[in-house]
């Protein structure tokens, strides 16, 4: 079973993601700021890490720094309100993020992504 | 307080009345400061005993007066003379001596008034005996009214008032703790119950919004939303308030089939009467969280009660209404903007732009209806947004008002044509460079540089020829430089002003292009 | 003869006191409820803004950022760096080099790759000499502007930033503040609310940054100072802004902006010439010359404040460095009044003249001589041996509770409307700050204010005489300046 680490301070957003995962068959973990997603990362060890950018105490880009030192080959999802022009999320392209998802978005379609990453 | 203003008159009654009373009194002090009692003879002829007496020791003075020696308590005073005194035949006076001078018994009660009424002595202290000697002490008591005492808190006038405002200060204190700690408990009650909601709705929401289409929701009967959520809880206050605010937040982050869901859903649930119950509270942030949620929620049905509210005092409620209006109305109609007697803020029109822009995509507005708007603000607005939106079929109409409209207006029309480039209106352009205004000549100069022709560059050079200020001058060249750059380049190269040289050198720096 | 003056002179001290303490008391008390109101009705306002809006809106005003720089080549890359990736659509960060003594400048042209520019330099408002004005070519760095300057002081290289400033709205600031990326957008608002009256200034809250974590020119976490000095004036800052200027807002009669994050009309500020570089209130000063210029033109205006926690700056924990602040700000504020005493108690300048000015006057510049005589009387009555001197102890001990009480509520709206000090003990050692606060460290406010205004009537320098008559007119600020510089 593949495991999803999803690290996403609106539990309602983070619920309803896991949710539909869940109904994919996937484990999945739910963190709610950026300190214990660091830590998630490295004792969840997921096969895919969902992030939103702007969470408490660590900001997303700093998640994927982590990510990428400390599990290199898992790909990331970006989840975020944040227009695709903005700043932070440009740089987190430049980490090499898997896929980029503006809010609002679709669970559904989210889910159809993470089953292509899978792929 | 008033009652004893000067406490001094209260000792105005004398302990005696006349000199027996007086002697009664003498006796009563023993002593009395600075008055010493000694005796003399009034006799012609004093038996040889008297004047032989060793305790009085009588010395003649110089007016040839037996004076006895001088006591200082009266009761030795008194023993001394008492045998004498005691006889029929009168032989010995009272005599005293007051700072060492001698005085009758006048002078000595003179004295002792005085004394008396500057309480430098009082009646001292002594168990009374029974009988009559009671009513004299008690005579002898000066009156004082008795509320004296009782009031005597009250007649210090500094003491009322620190007491007063220490208790004024306490009340205020208490009761605004009271109602912190009470606020801030209710608060804490309400987060941690909305928290257990939260819990609650997120399963069986999740649940609704996945396996069942907008259809399954719209054909939900109450029984079975009764098996999602318990009917007592859906029928609490809190928990409405809870699920309202979820699917609203959801509703913002989701796409596609999920907020018609979502909205489906929140009529189920009869949210939306909750929405359009509170655009009838006192309280206006209430109205407003209820137009935000109809917006939302797209609930349409309210509609006419949100028209009453698009000309509120409260610049909250209005803007909000007419967004409201804006996004649900069938036809977009700018017909309530266009009849606003409020003028309108840089913050509504940011909002409306946001809509107008969002809904000119699919729908043609009739921007034009705002050009006869009520107040300036509207129609200001509605040249900015000809401009915004690029509505390059309103420019007719808009060149048509252009010379009879007031100065600003003229600017804000002026800035139109700049921004959209519209190289026909050089006339009007013109015929605002030579205007009074500054102004507007200021953003008739402006637009010129872009949508100006050669006319208008001579009529700068013009302006320039009569020596404005630096700032001007800076506008005008630039135009100048855009319109014609051999012509600018003429008149820079045959000008020794030097200000005029800095701005050529500002002007053609490449680096401030952007500037 | 002499006897009887002195008793009287107690007396009327005392009656003076008296009435000066219940004032005191009341004007607690409506400060708490009106700040209440306000930061209430903030909140809710708050609630229906959407702030995201304004960074992309064209309708939005643009700003310049005003940031001068005085040896600050440790920090100034970073400090640019952060000012210029605000979240905020139209703006430019003005940066003025102060001539410094160190490489700030030469900091920033590494840095920024910036090159001298042929800037036509407009000295709109009088100012030392500028010697260059650089831009960086590259792109990334279009917003920043340097305008490298003679040294000539903080007011002095603000009005170098003003004359080059091309946006609708100056943002003047001091450049190792820490800003918050909703900065601007929060405080441009009030500027696009008003329908009916001009706002001329908009101030914000600063949070003190002492102790906490900053990344990024972020702060990350939020912690109290861990000297007591620092946490006093964490409980003094709170009391300040969130109820003190809180109160002035909803009367709008607030008369200072913070030097430190403050936001003006451009047009209005050079209406009136400007900063007034001889004084050392500088901030105050220009706000009151703003009001009177707006008063005397007879036009509606409004100055805003947002209690929002937005700009973090450090303080000095230091008690020399304390104190010549302290001492500046007294000096500050009795110049300012001195140079506008026009406006005490005349109608004509409405809630200024008939309630701020002279709220100024008596507490915020006279209060440390007045607490020196308090105390003086209060020893002269214990030695004559009157028993009024019980009440006036009795009184100290009422204005203490006051205080705390005051200051208790101050945190509390902290603690109610932003909550950024979240730790437990952070609470714990303020409320204990609170309480020792009066008896440690106000002596010693009490003390540098008296200094101060000791160092003003001692430095009264070669313009006592304008400090003596003050400003007949708004404007005649710039004819001064006309005089003095020729």
């Amino acid at each position: 079973m593949k495991k999803i680490l999803i690290i996403e301070d609106d539990l309602l957003i983070s619920s309803l993601v896991q949710f539909r995962l869940k109904k994919d068959g996937y484990e999945t973990l739910l963190v709610q700021d950026g300190n214990e997603g660091t830590k998630a990362i490295d004792s969840f060890n997921p096969d895919l890490i969902i992030t939103d950018v702007m969470i408490p105490f660590k900001n997303g880009i700093e998640i994927i720094h982590y990510a990428r030192k400390s599990k290199p080959d898992t790909p990331i999802i970006v989840l975020s309100s944040l227009g695709e022009e903005e700043k932070i999320v440009l740089e987190a392209f430049n980490l090499g993020v898997a896929d980029f998802i503006p809010k609002p978005f679709n669970p559904n379609e989210l889910a159809i992504r993470v089953k292509r990453i899978f792929r | 307080m008033v009652f004893c203003a000067n406490p001094s008159f209260a000792q105005d009654n004398l302990p005696y009345t006349d000199s027996t009373t007086f002697f009664k009194f003498l006796e009563s002090k023993e002593e009395i400061p600075s008055l010493k009692f000694r005796y003399k003879i009034t006799n012609p002829n004093p038996s040889n005993d008297l004047l032989n007496d060793s305790t009085l020791n009588f010395e003649k003075d110089e007016l040839g007066i037996y004076q006895s020696q001088a006591f200082e308590k009266f009761s030795s005073w008194y023993s001394a003379g008492e045998k004498y005194l005691l006889k029929e035949e009168v032989m010995l006076t009272p005599d005293f001596l007051i700072y060492e001078e001698p005085s009758n018994l006048s002078a000595a009660r003179d004295y002792v008034d005085n004394l008396w009424r500057n309480k430098d002595i009082f009646i001292n202290e002594k168990k009374p005996e029974v009988g009559d000697v009671l009513v004299i002490l008690a005579n002898m008591v000066p009156y004082e009214p008795m509320f004296k005492y009782r009031f005597q808190f009250f007649s210090d006038y500094k003491l009322l008032l620190v007491t007063s405002i220490i208790g004024f200060f306490l009340i205020m204190a208490i009761v605004m703790i009271l109602y912190m700690i009470f606020i801030k408990m209710r608060s804490s009650k309400v987060e941690a119950k909305e928290k257990i909601y939260e819990s609650q709705i997120i399963g069986p929401l999740s649940e609704l919004l996945f396996e069942k289409t907008e259809e399954e929701i719209n054909n939900l009967s109450d029984a079975e939303i009764f098996e999602f959520f318990p009917e007592k809880d859906l029928r609490g206050k809190h928990f409405k308030h809870v699920l309202i605010n979820k699917i609203i937040s959801l509703n913002k982050k989701m796409k596609g089939d999920f907020k018609d869901k979502l909205k489906a859903l929140y009529k189920k649930f009869k949210l939306d009467e909750i929405s359009i119950k509170k655009l009838k509270s006192k309280r206006w942030d209430v109205i407003t969280t209820g137009l935000v949620q109809i917006n939302e929620m797209d609930l349409v049905e309210a509609l006419p009660q949100v028209q009453e509210l698009t000309d509120s005092s409260n610049f909250y409620i209005r803007s909000h209404a007419i967004a409201t209006l804006l996004n649900l109305s069938e036809n977009v109609d700018l017909k309530t903007i266009k009849k606003q007697s409020f003028p309108l803020s840089r913050w509504q029109q940011m909002n409306y732009l946001r809509i107008i822009k969002y809904l000119h995509i699919q729908k043609t507005i009739q921007i034009e209806t705002l050009f006869e708007g009520e107040n300036q603000t509207i129609r200001l607005f509605a040249y900015k947004l000809v401009g915004l939106l690029g509505r390059v079929d309103l420019l007719e109409k808009l060149s048509k008002l252009a010379p009879n409209v007031s100065d600003i207006e003229k600017i804000e029309i002026l800035k139109t044509y700049q921004m959209i480039g519209v190289h026909t209106e050089s006339t009007f352009i013109n015929k605002c460079l030579r205007s009074d205004n500054i102004n507007l000549v200021v953003a008739a100069a402006k637009a010129s540089g872009q949508v100006g022709d050669q006319a208008s560059a001579f009529i700068l050079i013009e302006l320039l020829n009569e020596n404005p200020s630096f700032n001007l001058k800076m506008i005008y060249l630039d135009s100048i430089l855009r319109l014609d750059k051999s012509m600018y380049q003429q008149f820079v190269s045959t000008s020794n002003d030097k200000e005029l040289n800095q701005i050529n050198a500002h002007l053609l720096d490449p680096l401030l292009q952007h500037v | 003869m002499y006897n009887f003056l002195f008793y009287l002179l107690l007396e009327v001290l005392g009656v003076f006191f008296l009435i000066l303490s219940f004032t005191v008391i009341v004007i607690y008390f409506v400060t708490m409820i009106m700040s209440a109101l306000e930061l209430r009705d903030h909140l809710r306002r708050n609630r229906f803004a959407d702030y995201q809006d304004i960074i992309t809106s064209p309708i939005a005003p643009g700003v310049s950022i005003i940031a001068p720089a005085y040896n600050e080549a440790q920090n100034i890359v970073q400090n640019a760096k952060s000012l210029m990736s605000l979240h905020y659509g139209k703006f430019e960060v003005i940066i003025v080099n102060d001539g410094s003594k160190d490489n700030t400048l030469e900091k920033l042209i590494e840095a920024f790759e910036l090159e001298k520019t042929n800037y036509a330099y407009n000295y709109q408002i009088d100012c030392k000499t500028v010697r260059g004005v650089y831009k960086s070519r590259n792109e990334s760095f279009s917003k920043l502007i340097i305008v490298d300057k003679k040294n000539g002081g903080k007011a002095d290289a603000l009005n170098a930033g003003i004359n080059i400033s091309s946006q609708e709205i100056i943002a003047c600031i001091d450049v190792d503040c820490i800003l918050s990326h909703e900065s601007l957008t929060r405080m441009v608002r009030p500027f696009m609310e008003e329908t009916n009256r001009k706002v001329i200034a908009v101030g914000g809250v600063i949070g003190i940054a002492n102790n906490c974590d900053v990344q990024d020119g972020m702060v990350t976490k939020y912690r109290i100072p861990t000297s007591l000095l620092g946490r006093f004036q964490v409980i003094e800052y709170f009391r300040a802004f969130l109820m003190g200027r809180m109160a002035w807002t909803r009367i709008n009669g607030l008369m200072l902006i913070s030097g430190a994050f403050g936001f003006f009309n451009r047009e209005l500020v050079l209406a009136v010439g400007g900063y007034f570089p001889k004084t050392v209130g500088e901030d105050m000063e220009l706000v009151v010359r703003m009001r009177r210029y707006m008063e005397e033109k007879d036009i509606p205006y409004k100055v805003g404040f947002v209690p929002d926690p937005l700009c973090w700056t450090e303080v000095p924990e230091d008690e020399v460095v304390l104190s010549r602040q302290r001492n500046r700000w007294i000096r500050g504020t009795i110049e300012t009044l001195q140079l506008h005493q026009k406006v005490r108690f005349n109608p004509k300048y409405g809630v200024m003249g008939m309630l701020s000015y002279p709220y100024w006057s008596l507490f915020e510049k006279s209060a440390p001589i007045i607490e020196l005589l308090g105390l003086l009387y209060t020893i002269i009555l214990i030695l004559i041996g009157d028993f009024s001197a019980f009440y006036f102890i009795a009184l100290y001990a009422m204005l203490y509770l006051l205080s705390l009480l005051v200051t208790s509520f101050s945190i509390l709206y902290e603690q109610i409307a932003f909550n950024n000090y979240k730790e437990k003990d952070d609470l714990k050692n303020l409320i204990f700050t609170v309480l020792v606060e009066p008896f440690l460290i106000h002596p010693k406010i009490v003390l540098w204010g008296l200094k101060g205004h000791l160092d003003f009537i001692k430095g009264k320098g070669g313009w006592g005489q304008m400090i003596r008559t003050g400003f007949k007119k708004s404007e005649d600020r710039k004819k001064f300046e006309a005089e003095t510089n020729s």
